[in-house]
């Protein structure tokens, strides 16, 4: 594996992150919503990570059928799922989504949650950026042999 | 006459170089997969068979087929550093088994030994240079 495909493993590293962060500020910011264009209040979402390499004997015959290259290594983002737990109830009698008992149904967001998310899809991001500076100074001491 | 450069210190440090490259891509590969669910760690491990090959102990097994495994003593060119995944279980719930102190601090670990082979590569070009310097005056 070259260098730069080392690079190109955190880079997606990174993509990965962001987006899983860019999820995570969409159900921080929507915490209170009650209404959504398919009606009901928000669901909290969920990035689902999967690795890029492939492990499965179909995806081995493949690349000896058609001599195409390898997967390439890394991470990505499988698909964004929605978290199907109860929403959240409470008693709220002159909101005008209320019910007849009174109860509105809140988003099931849970701030604490959303917020360790976030630090753990920062650490991981910061983990990342530290892979790629070794993979550079390991370039940059490569291309001083024989100087 | 041999080559000036097919001295074993040589291929040794080319094959270490090779090896730690490879090692900080699969590295790199476990921390960006550290929050995939499932994912196992992987790792390269060549210095193990580097040693071997530097030990002259045991017959050289004859490779004079494309399908024969290579048996008994390798020569350093028949080292190749080998991806292995890790399979051993982990603490975590999701079966992720990456441990992101030990990647990262293994991953400084291979940074310094890269360096370390490429500085004493240059070494061994600096001494050669010099005999080609000095023999000319």
């Amino acid at each position: 594996m070259s260098i730069f495909n080392t690079i190109n493993t955190s880079a997606s590293g990174l993509t990965a992150q962001r987006l899983r962060l860019d999820v995570i500020s969409e159900n921080i910011a929507n915490v209170n919503t009650t209404r959504t264009e398919d009606g009901g209040p928000y669901r909290r979402k969920e990035a689902v990570l999967a690795s890029k390499e492939e492990d499965s004997f179909q995806s081995f015959l493949r690349s000896s059928i058609n001599a195409e290259k390898k997967h390439q290594p890394g991470v990505k983002v499988s698909r964004i799922v929605e978290d199907q737990s109860p929403f959240v109830q409470k008693y709220q009698p002159d909101h005008p989504d209320a019910d007849e008992n009174g109860i509105v149904q809140k988003p099931n967001v849970n701030i604490v949650t959303e917020m360790t998310n976030m630090i753990s899809a920062n650490r991981s991001y910061e983990a990342n950026v530290t892979s790629i500076n070794t993979a550079k100074s390991m370039a940059m001491k490569s291309l001083e042999i024989g100087r | 006459m041999r080559g000036i450069f097919a001295q074993p210190t040589f291929q040794v440090l080319e094959k270490g170089i090779e090896g730690s490259t490879k090692r900080q891509g699969v590295l790199t590969n476990n921390i960006a997969n550290v929050d995939t669910p499932g994912f196992k760690r992987s790792d390269v491990t060549f210095k193990g068979e580097l040693h071997k090959a530097l030990n002259k102990k045991g017959l050289p097994g004859e490779v004079t087929h494309h399908n024969h495994r290579p048996i008994g003593r390798q020569t350093l060119s028949a080292v190749h550093p080998q991806k292995q995944r890790d399979y051993s279980t982990s603490m975590r719930e999701d079966g992720n088994n990456v441990d992101i102190e030990l990647e990262t601090a293994a991953m400084a670990k291979n940074g310094i030994y890269h360096s370390t082979l490429t500085q004493q590569l240059n070494n061994k070009f600096g001494m050669l240079r010099t005999v080609i310097n000095e023999g000319r005056r």
